[in-house]
């Protein structure tokens, strides 16, 4: 035996084989030997022998063998009659059956089916069927069984006998399996037989207290009646009852539909509750590809008109048959009407790859419009990718392409640029982000992507051009920018400027230190203005840090704090110490004692603290000094402090 | 207390955690897992290490660009989506192993779903063919009893900076995600431009839904027939029903039978009432103010991450001598539980009676030596405990005392004062600026002079032309011209702007009674702020307390930032009566990340309005100022190499460390 994982003998004995044929619940397999040996196997209970049997008169290959349902095997063989004519031959049975024999004198074709076997021949169709055994128990002569009662019954009461019910009363206990029993019946049988046991079931029914299955009753009538209508001409589909059940009003109405039966299909849905979508879609791609007279628009009409009953049908599915008949209009109006995101975008963006030029415009901005519209990152990426060829940080990228559908609605698709800026950038692709930003008229982001790369240009001169030219792009006034964002660009150009001005003057000053050969961390270029300050203090060349303070021109409080910080750094107190008291400071002295406090020298500190204009500041100082007299006293000097505010109140003013 | 609230967050962590582990399950043997930075950490809020040895992964990594060797036969991958160059390090990773001829069964899991980019991308790299793709819906990672995070950081940045929508866009499919789980909620407000893109993908996904789901429910379900002329066959008295309710149905139309019939199906009890959605754009004060609950002061101080602050730099850590260089501050821990969202100034005394406490049972040792053995043994027991919680409570004092030290030094001190001054409008933004200019001027963390010149330009509509430029001037001279993008993005982020019109601050202040006179800020939402009540917890606050909700509100809602919506889902419970005594429960989302006072705030609103609404908070991160201020800053300008100055050849024969040594 084989199957999806493993191969394996199961050691069947009488072999070799010449046919199989597997029912068609699939739980069992019928096989014939060369020598007329004759097994039937349950699948299920790994290939178990059934039943064996000899067939003697099958001593060669039958031309085809099938189960008629899971009752019996038909066995098709064609014999040579002695006038050399060819006869052919229908045996059925099984094993412990007598194999009754058919004979036709055209060829024929056998087709297994769920409750029996189709004989195909040359002039007609029959159908070969085990007879029911619910069926057996009502029509087979002299039955006595409660479900022969019962029709009996009936028959009674119809012909008007007002004793009908006494043919009932001794079957009382066996009555819903007989009205059960008799719409199986009813399910295997034709009308007007059909009818008959349908309606005696119904009779029966009326002596039950409690209905056994109502529902089993409805889906027998509705079932029957399909099988009825599709019988008739022009359809003539012959179906029992067991085989609908089998295949299901779904694949049936699709089955209709194929054959363009749509309106029947549909009214089949209808009348029994079935979801109308497959058949609808079946229709629509007929409709579409058939209707060559309609416009787009018309056919539009009359799709929406129909699909407007069936929510979650598949537009865009609809659409794309559309677009393979070069519908263009059509596909796209209905693909406005999808729910679905995702298969909208897909759908454009695969019509996008097809057509001239202009349908592949038309469809990507659709595609765009829609991604931006559901904000989902994953459909931006894909119609992007779409639009612009492939990778967008690949070479080859068709920037120019987005920037185009873009600008059409700039603030539509704002998030699309957002993305591919954003996208371009994170490839460090800033000169083409500058370039797509450029051509959307956006100055400003333009500006900042150029500005990006000078952080990455480590070479001196290099990374001056780029800050000219950073410089210009922000100089460059927007006549339809607000005030808030040209004072923005403005302040970044003399930034620019500045930063320019700082480089070279740090390149100046490593160059003198390395002619000079100045003492400590002479590093200076990249460094921001004011740690370049501190470093040119902290190695001692304050007479270059007051050069470079005067040129960059920094306020002199800035300057105050900064010496504080680089002597600090330096441990040059002794100079700080004359620093502080050279000159009255325009920062207070706080930060000066703070310094020193940090470092222990006290003696400094103790000397300043009286400079310090808050009383309570000073008691403080004092405290940190270990003088709790002193802060004391200082503290009395001072006033109470009044109106501290929301926050600091919390505190409380003892601590 | 939340105990309903608690539900829903268990029921999250459970499910992620079956997820997560029926992923591992699905490849059988030894493998190795490599996540994705951001999932390394809050992995531990899933599931614990031991879960992962027994379903069989042997370790596991940070995927980062260093590649891995292993012996295991298989590999796992665990990647953002929407962190897309994370791909190429896996490819990398691939390549390594194929060089090394190693044979391996990789499968790359996407996480909360696998996109057309992720796939481009791997077969971008050459890897698609030996690479099984799968996805893993975790949303969320449940870090409280209360929160529930998607840890996807920088949404703020990247929607109001960049204009990348996916932050949004994930969220909004989180939120899907706990309405699958627990019902469609009824009522939605939301607020913020982030808040709008949620507010339409929800609407969008759940059409998208709908329409699916009456495709199968027609297709598969039993559905009632509908059209007259069914012969009626039954004489019971079901069966009478079912024909009556069948006539009724047939009355209306077919369309509109298909389209309530999965609502039908979905019947499932809304277990959440009502969502807002609070765009971080819309309260950006919450973030700048300072805060003073025990967990906000640690976090400002320490930085939590995963529930975990690093205290190896801390000066009173170093004196304990204590070997480990973190601490977990767990929300199963019940001691935390109580003093985490503790005004600090509530705290020295609560901490100091339990000290008191551990104290007199070490001291009562003496008394008990002469009692019975049961009274003996009752003593031991509660000695015990005490002894256990003793490291705990030490810990907890020192990290208290380190707080309170901080926040009463001078320069703490000044930032508060120029704080209060600058909410308060009770100075002249001149004299705030000059403050502003002076922390620049003494090269402060940058973040600390960035948040106070923020609140100033908030709270007064923007800055003067002239005087911001010269403060930006100043902050460029003092922290580098790197930072001309840091203040870029913020302004594009709305965080800093030039003065337009008059300040609206004054009417928001009063509308959404944003400082409480001190007497009653105790009790307020306000006491986590001292006195401020962070915005986005009055908003909720507003859903309820206003007669109509917002739409009371219009005119103090137009003053904030973007749009505010008000929308009600269809929801098939919301014409039964909700059971009046059972807390309902309210999911408020931050987009951009929340605070810890405002997590505090929204617990104490909770207790103020007598536990009648439970908060349930989703974010997308945990935020703070220095956070805020870091996302906006371009990490990667930082990591360049600096400037070479003009050619000199003998400068170059030393190589080019940063900081030369002296020469």
């Amino acid at each position: 035996m084989v199957d999806r994982h493993s191969c394996r003998d199961v050691g069947l004995m009488d072999g070799p084989f010449m046919a199989f044929a597997l029912s068609s619940s699939g739980r069992l397999l019928a096989c014939l030997s060369t020598k007329g040996v004759f097994k039937v196997l349950a699948v299920e209970e790994n290939l178990q022998v059934l039943d064996v049997a000899n067939i003697v008169e099958t001593i060669k290959k039958p031309k085809q063998m099938v189960w008629c349902g899971d009752d019996c095997i038909a066995l098709y063989l064609i014999a040579q009659t002695p006038s050399s004519s060819l006869q052919h031959i229908l045996f059925v049975g099984g094993p412990q059956n007598d194999w009754i024999p058919y004979q036709y004198d055209t060829p024929l074709h056998l087709v297994s089916e769920c409750d029996g076997c189709r004989v195909l021949g040359t002039n007609k169709i029959e159908f070969v069927q085990r007879v029911p055994p619910s069926v057996e128990q009502i029509f087979s002569i002299g039955s006595f069984d409660p479900p022969a009662m019962l029709c009996y019954a009936l028959e009674r009461y119809e012909s008007g006998d007002v004793c009908a019910q006494e043919s009932l009363r001794p079957i009382k206990a066996e009555l819903p399996e007989a009205v059960s029993t008799c719409i199986d019946a009813a399910l295997c049988e034709q009308p007007p037989h059909s009818s008959n046991l349908l309606r005696a079931a119904s009779f029966g029914r009326h002596f039950l207290s409690e209905t056994p299955e109502p529902d089993r009753h409805r889906d027998a009538c509705k079932n029957l009646r399909i099988c009825v209508e599709l019988r008739k001409s022009p359809i003539e589909i012959p179906i029992t009852a067991a085989q609908l059940e089998k295949l299901g009003i779904a694949g049936l109405t699709l089955r209709l539909a194929q054959r363009h039966f749509h309106l029947l299909a549909i009214r089949i849905c209808e009348w029994t509750g079935h979801s109308q979508e497959k058949v609808l879609y079946h229709w629509a791609c007929e409709k579409i590809r058939h209707s060559t007279a309609y416009t787009d628009e018309q056919l539009c009409q009359i799709i929406l008109s129909k699909f407007q009953r069936c929510p979650g049908i598949g537009y865009a599915e609809v659409a794309r048959v559309a677009a393979e008949t070069v519908r263009t209009v059509l596909a796209t109006s209905l693909l406005n009407h999808e729910p679905r995101s995702h298969a909208q975008v897909q759908v454009l963006v695969q019509l996008s790859q097809e057509g001239d030029e202009k349908n592949r415009e038309i469809m990507l901005r659709i595609a765009l419009d829609k991604a931006a519209r559901s904000w989902d990152p994953d459909l931006i990426h894909l119609a992007l990718s779409a639009a612009s060829g492939g990778d967008l940080c690949k070479r080859g990228a068709d920037i120019q392409a987005v920037a185009r559908l873009v600008k059409e609605r700039p603030f539509e698709l704002q998030v699309i640029s957002d993305m591919v800026t954003g996208i371009l950038s994170k490839a460090e692709q800033f000169d083409r982000a500058r370039m797509l930003c450029d051509q959307l008229d956006r100055k400003r982001p333009a500006a900042y992507c150029a500005l990006h790369r000078i952080y990455r240009q480590a070479n001196y001169e290099e990374r001056m051009k780029l800050l000219r030219f950073s410089k210009d792009l922000f100089a460059i006034s927007d006549a339809t920018a607000t005030d808030a964002e040209k004072a923005s660009m403005q302040f970044a150009s003399q930034a620019c400027a500045e930063e320019i001005d700082l480089l070279r003057a740090q390149v100046s000053l490593e160059d003198q230190a390395a002619s000079k050969h100045w003492k400590g961390n002479t590093r200076f270029a990249g460094l921001p203005l004011a740690s370049t300050l501190v470093r040119l203090i902290e190695i001692g060349e304050v007479v270059e840090a007051d050069n470079l303070r005067s040129q960059m021109k920094v306020p002199d409080k800035r300057y105050w704090r900064i010496k504080i910080r680089g002597l600090s750094n330096a441990a040059n107190f002794e100079e700080l110490n004359a620093f502080a008291t050279h000159r009255t400071s325009p920062i207070g002295y706080e930060l000066f004692i703070e310094t020193f406090l940090k470092h222990g020298r006290h003696d400094f500190a103790l000397a300043l603290v009286p400079q310090v204009k808050s009383a309570e500041q000073q008691a403080q100082y004092f405290l940190r000094m270990g003088m709790a007299e002193e802060a004391q006293r200082a503290r009395s000097r001072g006033e109470e402090r009044s109106g501290a505010g929301r926050l600091l109140n919390m505190f409380g003013v003892g601590r | 207390m939340d105990s309903a609230v608690g539900e829903l967050v268990d029921a999250v962590r459970a499910d992620v955690r079956a997820r997560l582990l029926d992923l591992l399950d699905e490849v059988t043997g030894r493998k190795v897992l490599l996540l994705d930075s951001t999932i390394v950490g809050p992995l531990d809020l899933i599931v614990s290490p031991s879960d992962l040895k027994d379903h069989g992964v042997q370790q596991w990594h940070k995927l980062s660009d260093q590649t891995v060797a292993s012996d295991c036969s298989q590999m796992i991958f665990l990647v953002r989506c929407a962190r897309i160059e994370l791909v190429d390090m896996l490819a990398k990773q691939i390549h390594a192993d194929e060089k090394e001829k190693k044979e391996r069964l990789y499968v790359a899991v996407f996480v909360p779903n696998k996109t057309e980019e992720c796939v481009q991308r791997l077969a971008a790299s050459n890897v698609k063919a030996n690479v099984r793709i799968a996805e893993c819906a975790i949303h969320h990672f449940p870090s409280d009893k209360d929160v529930l995070s998607m840890e996807t950081p920088r949404l703020y940045h990247d929607f109001h900076v960049l204009g990348d929508p996916s932050g949004p866009f994930y969220a909004a499919q989180a939120l899907m995600f706990l309405q699958q789980k627990f019902g469609t909620i009824p009522s939605v407000h939301a607020i913020g431009g982030a808040g709008r893109v949620v507010v339409e993908v929800m609407q969008r996904i759940r059409k998208e839904d709908q329409a699916g789901q009456a495709k199968r429910s027609t297709l598969g379900g039993k559905v009632e027939m509908i059209q007259p002329g069914v012969p009626p066959v039954a004489p019971s008295p079901k069966g009478a029903a079912a024909i009556r309710r069948r006539e009724e149905a047939s009355q209306t139309s077919p369309a509109l039978q298909a389209s309530a019939s999965p609502e039908v199906q979905e019947a499932k009890p809304s277990k959440i009432s009502e969502l807002v959605v609070i765009d971080r754009r819309v309260d950006l004060f919450s973030v700048l103010c300072s805060q003073f609950t025990y967990q906000a002061l640690i976090d400002a101080t320490y930085g939590i991450q995963n529930n975990l602050i690093d205290i190896s730099n801390a000066a009173w850590a170093k004196d304990r001598g204590s070997s480990n260089s973190t601490v977990k501050l767990s929300p199963d821990d019940l001691f935390y539980q109580e003093i985490r969202d503790l005004h600090i100034d509530k705290l020295g005394p609560l901490l100091e009676e339990k000290a008191r406490a551990v104290q007199q049972t070490y001291s009562e040792k003496d008394n008990v030596k002469n009692k019975s053995a049961s009274d003996m043994a009752e003593y031991i027991k509660k000695f015990k405990t005490a002894q256990s919680a003793h490291p705990l409570l030490e810990m907890h004092i020192n990290l208290a005392h380190a707080l309170k030290d901080k926040i009463q030094t001078e320069d703490y001190r000044q930032m508060l004062k120029l704080e209060d001054e600058i909410t308060a409008q009770s100075t002249s933004s001149q004299s705030c600026l000059d403050l502003v200019e002076d922390i620049m001027d003494d090269q402060k963390p940058f973040h600390e002079a960035l948040r106070l010149l923020c609140l100033l330009s908030l709270v007064n509509n923007g800055i003067k032309a002239k005087q911001l430029d010269q403060l930006k001037r100043t902050f460029l001279q003092s922290y580098g011209f790197e930072h001309m993008l840091t203040l870029a993005n913020m302004e594009r982020a709305g965080l800093l702007r030039y003065q337009q019109g008059k300040s609206g601050w004054s009417t928001i202040k009063r509308q959404f009674n944003l400082f409480v006179e001190d007497a009653a800020a105790d009790q307020d939402i306000s006491y986590a702020y001292s006195g401020y009540a962070p915005l986005s917890v009055r908003l909720v606050q507003m859903t309820r307390s206003q007669p109509k909700g917002w739409i009371a509100l219009k005119d103090a809602l137009s003053l904030l930032h973007g749009p505010a919506q008000e929308l009600q889902q269809p929801d098939s419970t919301s014409a039964r009566e909700q059971d009046p005594n059972k807390p309902s429960i309210v999911l408020v989302c931050f987009l951009g990340g929340v605070t810890s006072g405002e997590i505090a705030a929204l617990r104490r609103l909770s207790e103020l309005e007598d536990g009648r609404r439970r908060f349930l908070i989703m974010t997308t991160e945990f935020i703070n100022s220095k956070k805020l201020f870091e996302s906006m800053r371009n990490e990667d300008v930082f990591k360049q190499p600096p400037v070479e100055g003009r050619a000199r050849p003998q400068e170059r024969s030393r190589g080019f460390g940063f900081w030369p040594t002296n020469r």
